[in-house]
């Protein structure tokens, strides 16, 4: 496994005018793209601009209407069969990790590359494990063939994914497609990941990286592709030669305004009058949280994965059997919380991390979806259609929801658009206090800026807002405050205008995680202890304790 | 509190946004129309496809008033049973137990009112309350609990035929009085008025799910509970009150099932559930392509009775409602399945 010829520029996988269209609209129109041998190649766009159509029509999915794949020169039938990709040495990485909990890592890795005994059939263990074995020690893998996968931490099963890619590679050949991969995965695994990714490319194994995270992509690429709207708009420019902001600029056609309206006015911390107050919050990962949320203001939790923020809206919307005491404008609700209604009806709302399992119905319509908290107080006995469309409008309208379109299923529309449906839901009901948990998750840039604008909006109307996230940006773009928590409290918070790496400093410390992107980083390294950051009650340094929790994997 | 810019784009958009009715309509083009008026309106035209071939084979027998009188006039127990299962699968659930409660209504009541002599009407309410109790224990078992429903109606439903046998003596039960036969019996324009009872209920339902809050409430209960409980819908009253609402049903046919006959066989009761199963899946196939609806299930359940009374007239007897009434099923799902996959893709 050396690096051998990876400095050869032969194209591993050559697309050539692909077209695919569903019904009459043209997901993807005269696309080229080509991949070349050890190179990380990034495919980046925007929800519906036809990443994922690309990705199916190389897997086998679809089958596209026009257009030549190439594959080491040799051209791939249409559709894709899945036997040829695996002789051609293409696996993809799929968004979700693609792994069966209950099966142990061997089983996992090694499914459907079964060698069987030529007599009896039987699967031939010594050899799958043999061969297991091989790539999980390339890989620097810290656990064993036959632990089940559901024991496993994100980042390990991130591992039995890459493994199982791996499987189908001959050394330093073939093509692996990460398809979003890392959304599901916690922050600090990423720079593993990251690793490993460079790792298997400097073999001279082509990488192809679908992502919407621009910094990722800026920090791991060779090389960028941009899909915007079914078409080419940037074909394999060097990452060296773009920005974030040049790059976001080709990706949405408009540069994300950082400066956005509210950052100009002064922050409005501790304006308002307490709407929610949380005392001695404990249970689930939460040790004893005291917080306070204002009229008006927006605030941020943060922190590592299981330190407690990403419970913390759960547990003061009582649908966790989270034990505190909790006042809403003044009235004592008894948690854990017996009657929902009771919370609901004092205007608190929970937006949860997971639209399609918690958040929508996907085969209801996105009128009934929007609706669905107002009907009852409508009336029993008759609902009109009259309201119902005007909400619907009104979501449009401020959220651009597209296609606007009111009796389609929520599952037709793209992931961006449903989170939007799924705010709007909540927003239309003025709420006194709006809980989120990763509102902008798996959201490209367009959809996540008009989601960011309307959570400062509703605040702008008096909500008092709480974000749970781990996207330092968004909490930087959107947030009056930003609490860190540790182990279930909160160990630091950040007031006034902060920036991500504000956020990300006193998450991990400043020397927590090593450097995470090259230089050409476009955010200009600042001091983290900017004069606006201030650490009101942290009692020492924000990053104690944080340093021993384990990693998920001795880097290196 | 804040003077904040951004209040100018204020959610409370103007009232006077006149595309909302056009936003309802606008992706939807004459092709589009087209497509939904088919798959709306497949199963009517397969119904009188059916029709149009049985009167082409056999037109003296077959298109007379007397064997639309059977068609019409002979299923509503059938209509009953199959709106008890909408019940529950709108609502996410499964109660299979259904036919078997329609059965111990159709033995209590004419074991009470002949064997114990009960007052008909009392014998009647008793029966119902009798599959209320059998709703509710299924629902402390299902909901309450957190059992698997279709194992549990299931068994419930083997429990119920075995203490129907018991009541009954395991024989024919009947000489029930002749006034019993008026709330069932009593002709309007040539139909017996059970079949309006069916459908009544039938629109009933109808309405509830699909103008009232109630309605969406069931639909979302049964598209996802996380999302109906944390929009503070009261999904465990829903839940309990499918499984009373369906035995109730269930009930209610079995009495006037009995009425009408004036006497019933123990033995008969699970013939019942697979008709009703196959219409409520048919149903998904028309008029709300995709979901379980009422009318959709009253229509479904009239082409398969057409179906079933056309091959009798033909000569085939017996084995042949199985046959058909399983085909049916199997192809019903089928159908809805292509339906709602269809939808998806637009």
């Amino acid at each position: 496994m050396t690096a051998q010829g990876a400095e050869q520029a032969a194209d591993v996988l050559v697309i050539r005018g692909l077209r695919k269209t569903f019904g009459s609209s043209v997901v993807l129109d005269d696309v080229d793209l080509s991949v070349r041998r050890g190179e990380i190649h990034a495919l980046v766009g925007q929800n519906g601009s036809g990443k994922s159509t690309l990705i199916k029509v190389l897997s086998g999915v679809y089958t596209a209407d026009a257009g030549t794949l190439t594959m080491d020169g040799r051209p791939l039938s249409a559709p894709v069969r899945v036997s040829e990709l695996r002789r051609h040495g293409l696996a993809v990485v799929h968004q979700d990790l693609g792994l069966v909990p209950d099966l142990t890592v061997l089983e996992n890795i090694r499914i459907g590359h079964y060698t069987r005994s030529r007599l009896s059939r039987r699967i031939r263990w010594d050899i799958e494990r043999a061969a297991a074995e091989r790539t999980l020690s390339w890989l620097d893998a810290d656990f064993g063939l036959d632990q089940r996968v559901a024991a496993l931490h994100a980042g390990q099963r991130a591992v039995v994914a890459i493994a199982r890619a791996l499987q189908a590679q001959r050394d330093g050949s073939g093509l692996i497609v990460f398809d979003e991969s890392t959304q599901s995965l916690p922050r600090e695994v990423l720079e593993d990941f990251y690793a490993t990714v460079r790792r298997i490319a400097r073999t001279g194994t082509a990488i192809l990286l679908v992502s919407h995270r621009l910094d990722e992509v800026l920090g791991l690429a060779d090389r960028i592709s941009v899909l915007r709207d079914g078409r080419l708009a940037l074909a394999g420019q060097p990452s060296r030669e773009l920005t974030e902001a040049s790059l976001s600029h080709v990706v949405l056609g408009r540069e994300l305004d950082r400066a956005a309206p509210w950052r100009h006015s002064p922050p409005t911390v501790a304006s308002g009058p307490a709407v929610l107050e949380a005392r001695g919050l404990r249970g689930g990962l939460l040790r004893g949280l005291d917080a306070v949320l204002r009229s008006g203001e927006v605030v941020g939790v943060t922190g590592r994965t299981e330190s407690g923020h990403e419970e913390l809206p759960y547990a003061l919307a009582g649908v966790t059997d989270a034990h505190g005491e909790l006042t809403v404008r003044g009235r004592a609700v008894s948690l854990p919380c017996r009657d929902r209604g009771q919370l609901t009806a004092s205007g608190v709302v929970l937006v949860p991390q997971h639209r399609l399992a918690d958040g929508l119905a996907a085969q209801l319509s996105a009128m009934e979806n929007l609706t669905l908290p107002r009907v009852a107080r409508r009336g029993w006995l008759f609902l009109r259609r009259g309201w119902q469309l005007r909400e619907f409008a009104t979501a449009v309208a401020s959220m651009r929801i597209a296609p606007p379109d009111a009796g389609a299923s929520v599952s037709a529309f793209s992931g961006g658009n449903q989170q939007k449906i799924l705010l709007a839901k909540w927003l239309l009901d003025a709420p006194s206090v709006l809980l989120m948990h990763e509102p902008t998750q798996a959201v490209d840039v367009g959809a996540r800026l008009e989601i960011l604008t309307a959570i400062r909006r509703t605040a702008g109307q008096g909500a008092a807002v709480l974000i749970s996230s781990i996207e330092a940006q968004d909490l930087a773009f959107v947030c009056d405050r930003v609490l860190v928590l540790a182990d279930g409290v909160p160990v630091c918070e950040l007031t006034g205008p902060c920036s991500a790496e504000d956020i990300t400093t006193a998450v991990y410390g400043a020397s927590g995680v090593p450097d995470t992107s090259d230089t050409r980083t476009p955010q200009a390294p600042r001091p983290t202890d900017g004069p606006e950051t201030s650490r009101d009650q942290a009692p020492a340094a924000p990053h104690l304790d944080l340093a021993n929790k384990p990693t998920y994997r001795s880097s290196h | 509190m804040t003077t904040n810019p951004a209040d100018g784009l204020a959610v409370q958009a103007p009232e006077s946004q006149p595309s909302a009715r056009e936003l309802a309509a606008s992706p939807r083009t004459y092709r589009h129309w087209l497509h939904a008026g088919m798959s709306r309106g497949s199963l009517i035209v397969a119904w009188i496809a059916l029709i149009g071939l049985f009167t082409a084979i056999e037109p003296r027998v077959f298109f007379t008033g007397g064997t639309f009188g059977v068609i019409f006039g002979s299923q509503q127990a059938l209509v009953f049973l199959a709106m008890a299962a909408l019940c529950a699968f709108t609502v996410g659930e499964f109660d299979l137990s259904i036919a078997s409660t329609l059965g111990l209504a159709g033995v209590l009541v004419p074991v009470l009112a002949v064997e114990h002599h009960v007052n008909v009407a009392a014998a009647n309410v008793i029966a119902v309350a009798a599959c209320l109790l059998v709703g509710a224990v299924n629902a402390v078992v299902i909901v309450g609990l957190g059992i698997d429903p279709i194992v549990t109606t299931l068994g419930m439903a083997t429990l119920l035929s075995g203490l129907t046998l018991e009541i009954s003596g395991s024989t024919q039960v009947s000489g029930l009085a002749a006034r019993a036969a008026v709330i069932a019996n009593t002709e309007v324009l040539g139909l017996p008025v059970t079949f309006y009872y069916g459908i009544a209920i039938a629109i009933a339902f109808w309405y509830v799910l699909r103008f009232t809050a109630l309605g969406r409430h069931m639909m979302f209960v049964g598209a996802n509970r996380a999302v109906a409980r944390l929009a503070g819908v009261r999904v465990t009253r829903i839940r309990v009150g499918a499984y009373l609402c369906s035995a109730l049903l269930a009930g209610l046919g079995g009495t006037i099932l009995v009425d009408g006959l004036g006497g019933f066989d123990p033995s008969t009761p699970p013939a019942y559930l697979l008709p009703a199963l196959a219409a409520a899946f048919l149903g998904t196939a028309v008029i709300e392509p995709g979901r379980f609806n009422p009318l959709g299930t009253l229509i479904a359940i009239y082409f398969l009775v057409t179906g079933i009374v056309g091959l009798q007239l033909l000569g085939y007897t017996g084995w042949i409602s199985d046959v058909f009434y399983g085909a049916a099923l199997i192809t019903a799902l089928i159908f809805s399945s292509v339906a709602r996959q269809r939808l998806r893709r637009r």
